[in-house]
């Protein structure tokens, strides 16, 4: 396959002045989406789908791209400023970027989050255009054993996203994996922990338990410490730009990430959520300043950051070149074209290249259009946190709760929100983290659906999963990682402080 | 003079008496919400759609598409049952619906009872799509392999009493192997793991299945309507590869909450049918491997009793649990 070939085709579609138009109104739409707590990119996308009924199928597909990738980097201003992940991804930015903000370093965290966004999109890019056809084939080799082996690795990789004590951190976990418990079972068809509401047959939303863990526990939590302040952040282009040393920190969790989030992304089913949280593992492990983690690492929004970017672009590739959308945007997205009749799958490539080159190709320009879009607009941001607390609280809470009800238009997702909100309070004040309960509830259906599926396979015989070469080389390293964790509990490492680095 | 303005006025009296019975005959008078109970992008959202847009165009009005997902279908059907019964609010149903009173214990809703039935808009035929590896190229031969390994082979559906469930345990019984169902999220995930060999087969929509057929990367062995699908017409029957009696489809209905009167449902159904015979709505349907069937009103109650008795007649038979 001749790249520059392909490259020329889809630059010919994307810089068609229609496309640009649609490609600029998605991802300005989609920012402005992923800004608004409790938005997140499925909602925004189901918003804007109805609209591209009437453009053409690359048009559409075009500014639905932009929707999606707008609102996942959108998100992240959220989590940085008022600590409200938008999407499971963006929720692994709140761990370091809130603290950032609330060290008067928000306008470094928006202008690096950028970057990383920018970088890590490009990446995936890149990686859509040349290694298509191998992660597709890579892509069909993983069943259900080989799911299951890499999600039980992401989930004990990103248990040790946990700070001060990992006892808490484990009772965490382990309550996400209950919450993640809650709904119908898939193999058996038996509701399970439902208490008779209807509405929890498929479980609790993310969005609920994301938007009151975090967001409205943050706001109850900061009534009482906080009345009438405001944070004084430094709102000059100059103040954003980081320093040599934060620089030189940040490139290679950067690149990292944009490897781990490449790989996840192309995964079906997994997506940039595991991606973020594995990034950002992997980076605390590898840092030498692991304990700075969790109060304002740079390398901890850039990671996940670039990860999360980087998954989204590749998550195209099993949507448009196998017809299997890997997460229910993307499934979304794939409606979209086939309301106008194309289906997605192997043949697209070959008999409408204008429309998977285009869109492609479109991604790219969508992305600078985002940097275009977002650097002057971080002062404006910026400014959100010196409305006072009072004023800007209330407004907050009515924007989570808009956003959560549009999401299904049910109210009774808006009390389960203020509920999460409560027991994040109660969480909060007895110093337990939230972070490592979302990994739960993200992962823990994921292992647990992967497993049933896999032992159901092989008849009940889990030594046919450890004998494939893949599910056995990933459980291997699931196991390695287990003992070293265990090493590191009872013998920890001696901190060795650099003298550039002493506090 | 002053006749004159008796005059006028016991005209424009007039007047108004007749537009007022023009206005009550020309129902819909105000926007209508068509419900579907699924996430933007699936079948049945597709389909309504295309529905409302054309509906909407015929009637002056517009079609509000609502998507209340949630609970299978149940938090959408739940929602449309507890509406007035003005002929405003109407909602897409597919065979789904008839499937779930045969294996859910408890619905929030009476399933048979609690709708007026309106019309039939189309059904599609699904697809028995085999992993690339199997050992066989034609039904006849495949179903002897599957015979030929007791309590080994997989196949895919998706969920406890889905049709793809009930589509997979017919076929099951019929050719008499003794294949495991395993559950996935949705048709695209099964047919990723067919397309990986991972599991034997996946009974699937046409629309799903027919772009990696067509890449060599599923086997289409059968098809499950009573005649050959037109997307595809060298895929053989079921019934012509000696399963007999076996007909299985998706089909998408229109609904409304208990009690709308008559004359409106009959100008729903009519309108409706008017929708399905145009070229425009047939080449969508088309482009989904479907074809619209237009039915009476009577015919299509006649139809969904059907539907609810042979489900639960064969979740009884073949022991998908209550």
């Amino acid at each position: 396959m001749d790249i520059f070939a392909n490259i020329m085709i889809g630059l010919d579609t994307a810089i068609s002045p229609v496309n640009l138009l649609y490609c600029f109104i998605g991802v300005f739409l989609g920012t402005f989406f992923g800004v608004l707590p409790g938005i997140g990119s499925l909602a925004a996308i189901s918003m804007v789908l109805p609209v591209t009924f009437y453009l053409e199928p690359t048009t559409a597909l075009v500014m639905l791209g932009g929707v999606y990738y707008g609102a996942e980097y959108g998100g992240s201003t959220a989590s940085i400023l008022l600590n409200l992940p938008g999407t499971p991804s963006n929720a692994v930015t709140c761990i370091d970027g809130y603290p950032m903000a609330q060290k008067g370093k928000a306008g470094l965290a928006l202008f690096m989050t950028t970057i990383a966004s920018y970088v890590g999109g490009t990446l995936g890019i890149i990686a859509l255009f040349v290694l298509s056809p191998i992660i597709v084939a890579w892509a069909l080799v993983f069943g259900p054993a080989e799911y299951f082996a890499i999600m039980i690795l992401g989930l004990v990789a990103a248990a040790t996203v946990t700070q001060d004590s990992p006892a808490k951190g484990l009772a965490m976990v382990c309550l996400g994996l209950l919450l993640g418990c809650t709904g119908m079972d898939l193999e058996t068809g038996v509701p399970r922990f439902e208490y008779e509401f209807i509405e929890l047959y498929e479980g609790f939303s993310f969005i609920t338990i994301a938007m009151g863990l975090f967001g409205v526990s943050e706001i109850i939590f900061s009534v009482k410490t906080a009345v009438g302040r405001t944070f004084d952040q430094a709102v000059t282009f100059k103040s954003m730009l980081p320093s040599r040393d934060e620089l030189r920190r940040s490139i290679a969790p950067m690149l990292r990430g944009a490897g781990v989030g490449g790989f996840f992304g192309a995964l079906p089913g997994t997506g940039p959520s595991i991606a973020t949280f594995v990034g950002y593992a992997i980076e605390k492990r590898v840092s030498d300043r692991p304990e700075e983690f969790g109060k304002g690492a740079i390398e901890g929004i850039m990671s996940p950051e670039s990860a999360n970017n980087a998954a989204v672009q590749t998550a195209f590739i099993p949507t448009l070149t196998l017809g299997i959308p890997g997460s229910a945007s993307m499934a979304v997205m794939m409606g979209a074209l086939m309301i106008h009749g194309i289906s997605p799958g192997p043949q697209l490539m070959v008999e409408r290249p204008d429309i998977f080159w285009g869109v492609a190709m479109s991604f790219w320009i969508g992305n600078i259009f985002l940097l275009v879009l977002n650097i002057p607009l971080i002062g404006f941001w910026i400014r959100i946190l010196k409305v006072p607390y009072h004023l800007l609280y209330p407004a907050v809470i009515v924007l989570i709760c808009v956003g959560v009800y549009s999401f299904r238009t049910s109210g009774f997702d808006i009390a389960m929100v203020l509920l999460f909100g409560m027991l994040g309070f109660v969480l909060r004040s007895l110093k337990f983290e939230m972070a490592p309960l979302l990994i739960g509830f993200i992962l823990g259906p994921m292992v647990e659906e992967n497993l049933r599926r896999a032992m159901l396979i092989f008849r009940g015989d889990f030594w046919a999963m450890v004998e494939r070469p893949i599910s056995g080389t990933l459980l291997f390293l699931t196991l390695i990682l287990l003992l070293y964790t265990t090493y590191q509990i009872f013998f920890p490492k001696k901190k060795i402080v650099a003298g550039d680095s002493a506090q | 003079m002053k006749n004159l303005t008796r005059l006028s006025s016991c005209l424009a009296s007039i007047v108004l008496l007749l537009s007022a019975s023009i206005a009550q005959a020309a129902f819909p008078d105000k926007p209508i919400t068509l419900i579907v109970p699924f996430k933007p992008g699936g079948s049945n959202d597709i389909v309504a759609r295309q529905l409302g847009k054309q509906l909407s165009a015929d009637w002056g009005q517009p079609v509000v598409i609502e998507n209340k997902p949630g609970a299978g279908s149940d938090v959408g059907s739940a929602y449309t049952a507890s509406q007035k019964a003005d002929g405003y609010t109407i909602q897409i149903a597919s065979v789904t619906f008839t499937m779930r009173p045969a294996i859910i214990a408890k619905q929030p809703f009476d399933a048979q009872n609690d709708f007026t039935r309106i019309a039939l808009v189309g059904q599609s035929p699904l697809m028995l799509g085999v992993r690339p590896g199997a050992p066989a190229d034609n039904a006849k031969d495949y179903f002897e392999y599957l015979r030929s390994k007791p309590g080994q082979l997989s196949y895919g559906a998706t969920g406890v009493g889905s049709i793809q469930h009930f589509a997979g345990e017919i076929l099951r019984k019929a050719i008499g192997s003794d294949i495991q169902a395993v559950q996935y999220k949705g048709g695209a995930p099964a047919m990723k793991d067919v397309m990986g060999d991972h599991i034997e087969f996946s009974i699937g929509s046409l629309t799903q299945m027919l772009p990696p057929y067509k890449a060599g990367q599923i086997k289409g062995l059968a098809v499950t309507s009573a005649t050959r699908s037109e997307s595809a017409p060298e895929i053989p029957t079921l019934q012509e590869v000696g399963v007999d009696g076996y007909e299985i489809v998706q089909w998408w209905g229109i609904l409304g909450p208990k009690g709308i009167p008559g004359d409106i449902v009959n100008t729903l159904n009519s309108s409706i049918n008017k929708v399905l015979k145009t070229s425009e709505f047939k080449e969508a349907l088309a482009k989904k491997g479907s074809t619209p069937r237009p039915m009476s009103v009577p015919e299509f109650s006649a139809w969904m009793d059907k539907n609810f008795s042979t489900w639960i007649r064969v979740a009884k038979e073949q022991n998908i649990k209550k």
